[in-house]
């Protein structure tokens, strides 16, 4: 098989002989393998949505829960630093 | 003698492009049984062509907003994490070094009421009620 000859057999598709006469002609057949393609990137795309739309949702959920944990870190560093400056000034004083 | 026929028709797909490019995007192999699938997929679909082309476009345009949504959202989330994760760990640390100055403070005497008070609240604090973050 020369390079021209391979070439031309990747642009060829195989049909089921039994399918290509039960179907009858050749322009039916692209059309039905488009609507057939067209269709199952059609579903593709809606669970693709579907999964953007979840993983979107348990993302808004994390942002709503984070704040207050946040803020509750907040007030026990605060104290921890104000604790730190009492225990610095004990330990200094006894020296 | 007589030829057998081909279990297969060979059909030239140069005139449609499209059907090359539809089956690289959607990653799949027109081999017989998968141009079987399709074309029974083709006579199943209640929709015609022009249809389903719009449908897509449709489909891609929600995607494509979708997409772009859930990186801000990502990205606003990743900003918290790290705020999250950032103060958590000051806070860790900040306790850890105050456990080793409480320690140093249980050797020492309180002198007066108040250093007493204030003593035992921290050892209290720092060493006997201590829980790791």
């Amino acid at each position: 098989m020369n390079a021209g000859d391979e070439r031309s057999s990747t642009h060829k598709l195989k049909i089921p002989r039994g399918l290509y006469e039960e179907i009858g002609s050749q322009e039916k057949i692209i059309r039905l393998i488009k609507v057939g393609l067209l269709s199952l990137g059609a579903t593709s795309l809606e669970r693709e949505i579907a999964d953007l739309i979840k993983r979107t949702g348990d993302l808004e959920k994390c942002i709503a829960e984070l704040p207050p944990e946040i803020e509750r870190f907040q007030q026990l560093l605060e104290e921890a630093l104000k604790d730190q400056k009492t225990l610095e000034k004990l330990l200094d004083k006894k020296r | 003698m007589q030829l057998r026929k081909s279990p297969v028709k060979s059909i030239p797909i140069e005139t449609s492009r499209e059907i090359v490019e539809l089956t690289k995007e959607l990653n799949i192999s027109l081999n017989p049984e998968g141009v079987r699938n399709i074309i029974r997929l083709g006579m199943e679909s209640l929709n015609q062509e022009a249809e389903l082309e719009r449908a897509l476009k449709k489909l891609e345009e929600e995607k494509g907003r979708l997409a772009s949504d859930f990186q801000k959202i990502a990205f606003q989330s990743s900003q918290l994490e790290a705020k999250y994760v950032g103060t958590r760990n000051r806070f860790g640390r900040v306790s850890r070094d105050n456990r080793v100055l409480a320690m140093h403070l249980c050797a020492r005497f309180p002198r007066g009421k108040r250093e007493e008070q204030l003593r035992d609240e921290l050892i209290q604090k720092y060493i006997m009620n201590y829980r790791n973050t």
